[in-house]
């Protein structure tokens, strides 16, 4: 059997998730479409553009096309094609048969994401020639439309984590309609940087020039977001298809705590762009604690056995680092007081963060103690926990748009005081002076609080299951 | 003889669905165990926690004297998992598709092409090793889900539905396969609603009705009536009115008339020593029987025999649920 000596076409040492996606990623017709007419317009704009080379904007013209067809296929196309890289393991029953190989959840969806990626990149390659012929035309940067390309390789790689992650995601809603939507809007975004507005793409370009500290900072803050975003969108994915005995929470709430507490505090030690750190750990925040609150809570004895041996103190960590959402609800309480600690306690952050800021703060995390309370109180049995609580959080900012058109009808109406306690609404009341900004800091308070206490409220059944997994190990132990 | 799978009191609820409600049963190594049931019975629920695709509310299961909840890892190398219905990848051909899963299972190098080729050759795969997998017929799809469950040469394989929808001689290919494996030692745990199929290959079998076992023997016993089911089922036939069977039989406490034949009638007798005085009984009293014999029931009767045992209503399986005389298990 001749062909059995011929699967040496990838090595050995590759994943193999990587191995089988890429044999069948590029004999598909999607890649082989994408790339082949992509080459076919690049060389068709690059042959009129030399006809056109005496005009003075031949060589800008030439890179603003170039960038737009690379984005467009690397940040539009290239992403849509993860939208069902884990839905169709799981409709065609194969992810089944994954999980009892040797394969972890992430090698899956690793190997799902980096063929693609790698994908991309061979795009990458075949655009590199032709920005090298762009340099005939004259007037080009090429260091910062290097980094150009390279960043926008970087994003779409982001956004292929986003759709590959959230491809494992049973809600159609999330895992088609929000990247179809998100697609559209990015589309009319590059079409704005690249084709309408000429002066967008050079401001772009002298961003990547690197000529300032904070384009360096900024720079250097999109990396950051780009990796760990990617990372978490990843995780998201594999946290859906990997068997309930697989701890993918315990790493991912400590790099993340990590990498706030870094931010927070070189935002603490920094002379300059203080509220600019804060406002990176911030975001950095915002996925982490929804993934947390929305965390399968069941607990199985391989993934609760080393915090226990490692006695009060392990037991204790496990309060914060189980997987499910009850220990996410004490995760997002931590990071809530880490944030609140810094901007209330360090005098050198006060002076950079005001009160309304306090404010904002307060309120988005009890915007988020709002959806897992109701998701709670109000779909408890339900199984898309991660489905119901981005529901709930939409509920707020509809509410929000309906109660600000109310008041838009009728300018006499004022309406937003009196639901201050869907907290989405004080985001909008901290714009507005119905309460006085230290009012408001207190009735975000309240609203985090109460919240908090009511999903609180609805743990106790999830702290006596640990305790039974807790004690059921010990006695093993024992045994 | 050890045995390769210990189920014990093994519940697994879905909210207030009770799928698997306290099962007991242990499969010795190198048999071959089948596991019958209606459908929504709870075969499959069974079958993804002994291959560690689901975790039990509460119980304890080992597959060679490993837990399957503390060592998902160890059990998974020592199964082989064929389910009920998977999709096969595009663009992939059958040779690529074992290629991959030698390599998620750890394979590399020439030992990986070893495994290939000893699982292509067993399933006889090798001429439709260039085949795009996913333009493959029912049959074949089944002797590659097969080559793929075996890769890794486990000790236990565990098949969900392995002959549904397949055609008869790829129900024989498969069937001969198992027998194969079953002489090379393996353990083999296999549901199907091909009772007779079962029968013919299956070292025990183990029924199962609304999540809990109902009966675990062997096929034979179970033909015979000699189990917990009870019963002997008599041809007999006589010379004259057969008419006189049945009035004869109101008279003897020992004789239960079940139905009327041509020249006689089926009747159930409680034990063979029985049926030996029932039959003096018969000739002293004056009926000419020119045969009397025990009836082997198949399985299908068996089965249904139990369900109406255990007083529950029972769900007919696919197969069962047009006139048994017109099943293809019966043709």
């Amino acid at each position: 059997m001749a062909s059995i000596k011929h699967l040496v076409d990838f090595s050995d040492r590759l994943n193999p998730m990587l191995v089988k996606e890429l044999r069948q990623g590029l004999r598909g017709v999607g890649f082989v479409i994408l790339f082949i007419t992509l080459q076919a317009l690049l060389a068709f704009i690059l042959l009129i553009t030399a006809g056109a080379a005496s005009s003075d904007n031949a060589g800008h013209l030439l890179s603003r096309t170039i960038f737009f067809l690379f984005s467009f296929a690397v940040l539009i196309v290239q992403p849509l094609r993860g939208i069902s890289a884990l839905s169709s393991e799981v409709r065609g029953n194969t992810i089944d048969l994954l999980c009892l190989t040797k394969l972890s959840a992430w090698r899956i969806t690793f190997g799902k994401w980096i063929s693609l990626v790698s994908q991309s990149a061979l795009i990458l390659t075949a655009v590199i020639p032709y920005l090298i012929l762009r340099y005939f035309f004259g007037d080009m940067q090429i260091f910062s439309e290097l980094l150009l390309l390279l960043s926008i390789f970087l994003a779409s790689a982001t956004l292929t984590a986003f759709t590959v992650g959230f491809s494992g995601i049973g809600s159609n809603i999330i895992r088609v309609l929000l990247p179809i939507v998100g697609s559209f809007f990015l589309f009319m975004a590059v079409w704005s940087i690249f084709v309408s507005n000429r002066y967008a793409y050079q401001e772009i370009i002298e961003l990547f020039s690197l000529t300032t500290s904070s384009s360096l900072l900024g720079v250097l803050a999109f990396v950051v977001m780009c990796i760990y975003a990617g990372w978490m969108c990843l995780d998201i994915g594999c946290s859906q298809i990997a068997p309930v005995a697989e701890n993918r929470t315990t790493l991912k709430r400590t790099v993340s705590f990590l990498m706030i507490s870094l931010a927070l505090g070189i935002a603490l030690m920094a002379t300059t762009a203080t509220p600019a750190l804060i406002t990176l750990a911030f975001f950095l925040c915002i996925p982490i604690c929804i993934i947390s609150l929305t965390e399968n809570p069941h607990l199985v004895p391989p993934i609760a056995a080393p915090f226990v041996k490692k006695g009060v103190l392990g037991k204790l960590l496990g309060r914060l680092l189980y997987p499910g959402w009850a220990t996410g609800l004490l995760f997002t309480l931590v990071l809530f007081s880490l944030f609140q600690g810094v901007v209330s306690f360090y005098p050198e952050a006060q002076t950079d963060f005001s009160i309304s800021d306090q404010t904002t703060v307060t309120a988005v995390f009890a915007m988020l103690f709002f959806s897992i309370a109701m998701t709670r109180v109000f779909a408890r049995k339900h199984d898309n926990r991660f489905g119901l609580f981005i529901l709930f959080l939409s509920v707020q900012f509809l509410t929000i748009a309906i109660i600000y058109a109310c008041e838009q009808w009728s300018t006499d109406l004022e309406l937003m005081p009196y639901f201050c306690w869907i907290p989405a609404t004080l985001l909008v009341l901290n714009e507005q002076s119905a309460f006085s900004p230290e009012k408001l800091n207190l009735i975000a308070w309240l609203n985090a609080g109460g919240y908090f206490l009511i999903a609180l409220a609805t743990t106790l059944p999830v702290w006596r299951q640990i305790r039974e997994t807790e004690s059921q190990i010990q006695s093993n132990t024992k045994a | 003889m050890s045995n390769a799978i210990v189920v014990n009191n093994l519940y697994r609820y879905f909210g207030p669905l009770k799928a698997v409600d306290g099962i007991n049963f242990e499969v010795p190594h190198g048999s071959v165990c089948g596991f019958v049931g209606a459908n929504g019975a709870g075969k499959t629920t069974t079958m993804r926690v002994l291959s560690t695709l689901d975790y039990p509310t509460m119980g304890n299961v080992e597959i060679c004297g490993i837990n399957v909840v503390n060592h998902p890892a160890k059990v998974r190398s020592l199964i082989g998992w064929m389910p009920d219905h998977f999709g096969n990848y595009e663009h992939m051909t059958v040779l690529e598709y074992l290629d991959f899963y030698a390599r998620a299972l750890g394979y590399s190098g020439k030992e990986r092409q070893m495994r290939i080729q000893e699982v292509m050759e067993f399933a006889d795969l090798i001429p439709l090793a260039d085949r795009l997998s996913n333009k493959l017929s029912k049959g074949m799809t089944q002797r590659l889900c097969l080559g793929r469950a075996l890769i890794h040469d486990p000790q236990v394989l565990i098949m969900d539905e392995p002959a549904a929808g397949l055609d008869p001689k790829a129900r024989v290919e498969l069937k001969h396969l198992i027998r194969i494996l079953a002489e090379e030692g393996k353990t083999i745990f296999i549901s199907s609603h091909i009772l007779s199929e079962l029968g013919e290959m299956c070292d025990s079998l183990l029924f199962i009705n609304n999540g809990r076992i109902v009966h675990h023997g062997d096929a034979e016993s179970l033909k015979q009536g000699t189990d917990s089911v009870g019963g002997n089922f008599y041809d007999i036939q006589l010379l004259g009115d057969p008419q006189t069977l049945s009035d004869w039989t109101v008279t003897n406490p020992y004789a239960e008339f079940i139905e009327s034949r041509k020249q006689g009638g089926r009747v159930r007798i409680e034990s063979v020593e029985i049926a030996a005085r029932v039959l003096a009984s018969m000739i002293k009293d004056g009926l000419k029987v020119v045969e009397f014999h025990r009836e082997q029931r198949n399985l299908e009767d068996a089965f249904i025999d139990m369900l109406d045992k255990v007083n529950t209503p029972p769900e007919m399986p696919l197969s069962l649920a047009t006139n048994p005389s017109e099943s293809p298990l019966t043709k």
